[in-house]
């Protein structure tokens, strides 16, 4: 034993080299599936907590159990018809329903994978000031002021409450003050629905992060405007005010108060493993729960983690394949470079294997002789690198994704059981060289060269068939995109096709450069190239240094390719740094912005495409005067925000007519109207005050069928002045119209200090407004003149627009590269059919291309804000959302203002949070694995080079000093071995470069580098020069630092006594 | 180091066999270049070593003695003709017989001690590593290394690792190692090549010890002369023949098999290639005359 440990300590930094390279191969081998499962668990945590809590979690509801019960006011009793009063709920009461909304949550299969029920009551009401009425909610929840950031005291009688502060500055109170609640149920026979109005005391104000959180549970219960915005126009639904905080003792009212108890899913109890049974779970308490009748309020939506499961699975079966593709290469390099330099250790012990058959050692003794050294050395890097790798992995997933669970996986115990045998095999095979040569040829002092084997010839063969196979397959295979292994490993096919390709080129050029440095150039070329062809010794070096440029290559470009397109994809899906998310109506939205942010750096209104609707149906609509500060932009969808920013603005100023005044009276002269639908016609006025932005329509009266009239209107909000957007003709009601004839606008004046001016004279100052009828024919001409604005109405049913001209009636449209946009006939060239507010195809005039945009990604276009609601306006009532686009820096000051104007500013995605989650995804998360590899491969193969060059310094320097001896210059020594490194290392380099390139070309594009939907930017699979040469650039100045220090080290230690001690050997 | 480095303790039971004999019949050796052409290196060899004997073989560089001693090994397989050590023609056997007579009746000592040794480890280290290829039982029957060690005057050593040997030293130890299997025929190519006198000198001693005590055959390929002088039957090897033998101080020309005699190593410069010879019987024997040029030849 002590004659192998100083075996062992005689070689100490080769076996410390096949050490680290057989803990590195233990280390990633065993780390990766660990990390793939903690990914696994991490997407699992994820997906659930960006399902809403109400999906994952248990809860039900119970109501009061005896019908509303009502008794006469004792005060009025008697006293002929008294009025009834809803009875309290008693404090029994309440705690009856929330111990058996508790008990229908605790059975024994809820308690497993969900955490302990919070109760609450929940009661529903109005809040009413002014005209206008709002929903509010009574809400105790047990735990609510340790959730709720609470200024104030938290309500502990009877009538005490906690209100949102934004609610309590609109209603211009204080603590303090007395709001009212009313409830409204039944009032008995006569009077079917009576008011029971409620008052609390506000002790004080609260505000909740957020409400959708697990705590809080379900944001409806709490949600609400507290700006108390009016409802939108045409609107049916109440505005909901923020909710009531009380104490349990308030919640009285017994018609209609619920009782719930609600557990999210306990996210440390559920994991990959524990899917199934949750599940299961999950299904058996629905199943004791379906049976509950009244007063048990069975929720509407099955809660179900199916999809959600589905998900991961499907998420988790990816993230493996893609890190064990991953993973494989840097195994196969370290397997190899271990293999390379077991082998030059079997050299070094050449020798000793020799002295061992002189010794009479039979063949299996010789064998353990010389596999045991490497074995042992192997075979301590089991525990060391699982124990590393288990520490790495705990490390990197801490910092990447956060605490996750510890998982020994099946996969990383058969991994490492695998590497464990591959590497034990590798060195087997690696000693086997020496063990099997003639003791005759062990004991020479000259190494012969061994000719290439038929093995060794068809096993290159076979590699390079598989590789041109591998991308063959990949190449005419009809899907598009895919992960499978093959396709992932292509890379690695095409690295070790290339490797074998350029061993052989390698070979040819060698001799060919010796034979041209033999008849001229200089001695360090010759020695150099000389040495390339004789001694085969560095050539063991390029197939995994070219296998390691290659695939690090690969991946970076790779990674860069797949995180380039998220940022895109981020840039489209969100539009803008941050975006909120509110029912503003556009035309406000667009006045706030204008407002708050007068310059245009830091605001934007927006309209989201149509939903359902695709190439030239999908247009969204932005401020086209801000959209270069505030929308977002990628370089990679060419041209640049400022250039598209040129083409979405109209020609022309946008110059709407304005007025100021409460009446405006119009002079109609010259009317020939006859119809048989719908007649009289009525004349309206669409407007925006200056003071809100709001869009307000005004009738200004009816039109007789002949003659003249003068018409005199009422407008809203008006002193401070408004601008106009169209005037109408219609039938009665804003409807259609068939009537036909003529009328002139002789005059129109508002009666304020503003009378306007209505540009009635100037024949290019008005035209017809879209949509036109069925026809497509404008249905009224305008001939302007001194005497007014001529109209000649042609009598399609339709309603007739009016809109200044300065709005131009086909807008700029900007479009997406692979955006289908049909021509429109009867315009230019190129006008096209878009589509404005609420995806009403009107014409555009295409501006510009670019192969993404925002709002839209790779599919639709976008067109300015300002001109769609000129001319459709009318139909932007009906847009559900409306986007505010902030820039990234917009002070927070700036938003207060906006939410001042009563924007409710709570729902918002921000570029950034798209992007943390696009990266976090399975697919990222394989890439990034992709990466770390392809790093962790550079520095193995540096390892190896470095590992090698040491081995090979003993006898390097024996042939340095004998060719000292016969006085070639140190100089040129140097020069001749950094001349044999960059050359022929050099040349791995490159060759690993262009087998990058061609994994990049031609492999890449087939693989799957993310979920790409159907409206996402297309991925840009074009070259990263920039990162394949970085990654060369650092190849090569880490080969060019060995190959210095090597030659610098043979040179010095190669003296004439190193002959004297070799030969003394 | 002198002579009396050899214990006096020393006797036969450290050596598991006593001598073998070898015997060499119309040896002939061939090698292959790394180009490919064949390079005759023995050409008939015809050699009989006693059991117990001691010989040096002599012959300028590429003459085809260290091939001999290597055949003699089991290192290298005549190309043709038979080489009989102990009774057993050592290049028709299998390898697995073969490896069994080098871990126990045979031991070379390889040129330059460092190659006989592992170079870490101990004297002492270097010996067990040397037996390990014996049956436990023959092992146990030997001397233990410290012991050995010891009988040879290597006592001191017992315990250093090589590296820190001198070269004298290194060569005794590695002699030690060969020997400590207790084989019955040593084989030491240029035992004393790179050693000083006094090292050489004890170096020979010790062979020679060696082979009084043990009664192992020695066989030794040298270019020194005082070497070979103290060693009783010399062998030359010329061209890959044997060419003269000196027994005990007399030089003797061998005939081979086709009858061929080799001149003297004197004579030859006197008679170069081509040099016409006559040979006249006498009562002595031959008397060889040279001749200038035959009758009728122009020459």
């Amino acid at each position: 034993m002590s004659t192998f440990l100083a075996g062992l300590r005689s070689r100490r930094w080769l076996n410390v080299g096949v050490f680290l390279l057989g803990v590195l191969a233990m280390v990633v081998a065993v780390a990766t599936p660990l990390y793939a499962r903690s990914s696994a668990e991490h997407l699992l945590d994820q997906r659930t907590e960006q399902r809403p809590v109400t999906e994952t979690g248990l809860s039900v509801e119970t109501a009061p159990q005896s019908p509303p019960r009502l008794e006469v006011d004792p005060a009025q009793d008697g006293e002929g018809n008294p009025e009834k009063q809803m009875v309290p709920l008693t404090q029994e009461e309440r705690d009856q329903m929330l111990s058996q909304a508790t008990d229908l949550v605790t059975t024994d299969a809820a308690n497993t994978y969900w955490l302990p029920p919070t109760t609450y009551l929940l009661g529903s009401g109005e809040y009413r000031t002014g005209a206008n009425s709002y929903q509010i909610n009574t809400y105790w929840r047990d735990g609510m002021c340790g959730q709720a950031d609470v200024e104030g005291t938290c309500p502990s009688a009877p009538g005490e409450a906690l209100i949102d502060p934004t609610m309590l500055e609109t209603i211009g109170g204080q603590v303090g003050d007395e709001i009212t609640v009313v409830h409204t149920g039944s009032g008995g026979n006569n009077n079917p629905v009576v008011d029971y109005p409620q008052t609390y005391t506000i002790v004080g104000t609260y505000t909740i992060d957020d409400n959708a959180s697990p705590y809080w549970f379900n944001p409806g219960h709490t949600g609400g405007d507290g700006s108390l915005r009016p409802p939108s126009l045409g609107s049916s639904t109440p505005t909901q005010a923020p909710a009531l905080l009380v104490d349990q003792s308030s919640v009285t009212f017994n018609a209609a108060t619920i009782a719930g108890a609600d557990r999210p899913v306990d996210l440390d109890a559920l994991d990959i493993d524990t899917m199934d049974d949750a599940e299961v779970q999950l299904a058996t308490w629905q199943t004791s729960i379906s049976d509950q009748g009244p007063p048990i309020i069975q929720p509407d939506d099955v809660t179900t983690f199916e999809t959600l499961f589905e998900e991961v699975r499907a998420e988790q079966d990816l993230l493996s394949r893609v890190t064990l593709a991953a993973v494989v290469p840097l195994i196969v390099l370290a397997l190899l470079l271990l293999y390379v330099l077991v082998a030059s250790a079997s050299e070094v012990r050449r020798q000793e294997v020799a002295l061992a058959k002189l010794r009479g050692f039979s063949a299996g003794k010789v064998v353990r002789f010389a596999v045991a050294e490497p074995a042992a050395v192997l075979l301590l890097t089991v525990p060391v690198g699982i124990a590393l790798a288990v520490v790495g992995e705990r490390v990197l997933t801490g910092v990447w994704l956060g605490p996750t669970p510890f998982v020994v996986t099946t996969q990383a115990v058969v991994s490492a059981a695998v590497v464990t045998a591959t590497a034990l095999v590798a060195a087997f095979v690696a000693v086997l060289g020496v063990v099997r040569e003639p003791l005759a040829a062990s004991l020479s002092a000259a190494t012969r060269r061994r000719g290439t084997s038929t093995w060794s010839l068809l096993a290159q063969g076979a590699l390079v068939m598989l590789s041109v196979a591998a991308v063959v397959q990949i190449l005419t295979s009809d899907a598009t995109q895919s992960s499978s292994f093959v396709e992932l490993l292509a890379p690695l096919f095409v690295a070790i096709g290339a490797s074998v390709v350029a061993l052989l080129l390698i070979g040819m050029l060698a001799r060919v450069w010796m034979r041209r440095t033999a008849d001229r150039g200089g001695l360090s070329p010759f020695l150099a190239s000389r040495r390339l062809v004789r001694r085969q010794d560095l050539m063991q070096l390029v197939l995994p240094l070219l296998l390691a440029t290659a695939m690090a290559a690969f991946a970076a470009s790779a990674w860069k390719v797949a995180d380039d397109w998220r940022v895109s994809k981020a840039a489209a899906t969100i539009g803008a740094s941050t975006v909120y998310y509110t029912d503003t109506a556009p035309a406000r939205l667009q006045w706030v912005t204008q407002q708050v942010d007068p310059e245009g750096r830091y605001l934007a209104a927006a309209v989201p495409p149509a939903p359902r609707t695709v190439d030239g149906g999908r247009v969204a609509l932005v401020d086209a005067s801000r959209f270069a500060r505030v929308a977002a932009w990628d370089s990679q969808w060419g041209s640049s925000g400022s250039e598209v920013q040129g083409w979405l603005t109209p020609p022309g100023e946008l110059d709407p007519i304005r007025f100021s005044g409460s009446h405006v009276r119009v002079e109609l002269h010259d009317i020939g109207l006859h119809g048989e639908l719908n007649l009289p016609l009525e004349l309206w006025m669409r407007y925006v005050p200056d003071s809100n932005g709001d869009e307000r329509l005004a009738t200004l009266g009816s039109l007789p069928e002949k003659g003249s009239v003068t018409l005199d209107g009422f407008v809203s909000e008006c002193d401070d002045g408004c601008s106009v957007q169209q005037l109408y003709l219609s039938g009665s009601s804003s409807s259609v119209s068939d009537a036909s004839g003529r009328v002139t606008i002789a005059s129109i004046a508002a009666d304020g200090d503003e009378p306007g001016d209505w540009r009635l004279d100037d024949p290019d100052a008005w035209r017809p407004a879209l949509p036109f009828g069925d026809s497509g024919v404008p249905p009224v001409s305008i001939d302007a003149g001194p005497g007014g604005l001529a109209l000649q109405i042609s009598g399609e049913p339709v309603v007739v627009r009016l809109t200044t001209a300065d709005v131009p009636v086909a807008p700029p449209i900007v479009a997406t590269e692979t955006t289908v946009l049909d021509l429109v006939p009867g315009y230019t060239a190129d006008t096209v059919a878009g589509a404005s507010v609420n995806g009403v195809r009107t014409p555009m005039e295409l501006a510009g291309r670019a192969e993404a945009l925002p709002m839209v990604g790779n599919n639709g276009g976008l067109s300015d804000l300002t001109a769609a609601l000129r001319e459709y306006g009318d139909q932007a009532t009906n847009i559900p959302i409306t986007h505010l686009m902030v820039a990234a820096g917009t002070p927070p000051s700036v938003l207060d203002q906006v939410r001042k104007q009563g924007v409710s500013l709570t729902v918002s995605r921000s570029e950034a949070e798209e992007l943390e989650e696009l990266r976090s995804d399975a697919f990222s998360l394989g890439w990034r694995v992709f990466l770390l590899v392809g790093v962790l491969t550079l520095v193995l193969a540096f390892l190896g080079v470095l590992a090698l060059a040491v081995v090979q310094l003993r006898w390097r320097s024996y042939e340095v000093a004998a060719l000292r001896v016969v006085g070639v210059r140190r100089r040129d020594l140097r020069r001749a071995i950094i001349t044999e490194y960059v050359a022929l290392l050099g040349m791995a380099v490159v060759g690993g470069a262009l087998a990058a390139v061609a994994s990049l070309l031609l492999v890449l594009p087939s693989l799957d580098i993310g979920a790409i939907g159907e409206f996402d930017p297309a991925v840009d699979f074009s070259l990263r020069w920039a990162v394949v040469a970085g990654v060369v650039a650092v190849v090569m100045v880490v080969v060019l630092g060995i190959a210095l220090w090597i030659s610098r080290r043979t040179v010095k230690q190669g003296t004439p006594a190193t002959l004297r001690q070799a030969d003394a050997r | 180091m002198t002579t009396s480095a050899v214990a006096p303790g020393w006797t036969g039971e450290a050596s598991a066999h006593a001598g073998i004999s070898v015997r060499c019949q119309n040896v002939v050796h061939i090698y292959t270049t790394v180009a490919g052409h064949d390079v005759v290196a023995l050409r008939g060899v015809n050699l009989d070593i006693a059991p117990g004997e001691q010989v040096a073989l002599l012959g300028p560089s590429g003459s085809g003695k260290s091939t001999l001693l290597g055949l003699f090994g089991g290192l290298q397989r005549a190309s043709a003709g038979q080489v009989i050590v102990d009774g057993v023609d050592v290049s028709r056997i299998p390898e697995a017989e073969l490896t069994r007579l080098r871990a126990g009746k045979v031991a070379s000592l390889l040129q330059g001690a460092r190659r006989n040794l592992l170079t870490y480890a101990t004297a002492a280290g270097n010996v067990s590593f040397a037996r390990r290829a014996m049956p436990a039982a023959e092992v146990r029957r030997l001397p233990s290394p410290r012991q050995l060690l010891e009988m040879l005057g290597l006592g001191e050593l017992t315990d250093t690792p090589v590296n820190a040997m001198s070269g004298g030293e290194q060569q005794r130890v590695a002699l030690a190692v060969t020997v400590s299997s207790g084989a019955g025929l040593l084989l030491a190519d240029e035992p004393t090549s790179q050693l000083g006198h006094t090292d050489r000198d004890t170096m020979v001693d010790l062979i020679q010890r060696v082979n009084a005590e043990l009664g192992t055959t020695v066989v030794i390929v040298t270019h020194d002369p005082d070497i070979a002088a103290r060693i009783p039957r010399r062998v030359t090897i010329r061209n890959g023949r044997i060419g003269s033998e000196g027994v005990h101080g007399r030089d003797y020309a061998v005939i081979d098999q086709d009858g061929a005699v080799h001149l003297p190593e004197d004579w030859i410069q006197d008679y170069p290639p081509g040099s016409l010879v006559e040979f006249e019987e006498t009562e002595d024997g031959f008397f060889v005359r040279r001749v200038d040029h035959a009758p009728g030849n122009p020459r």
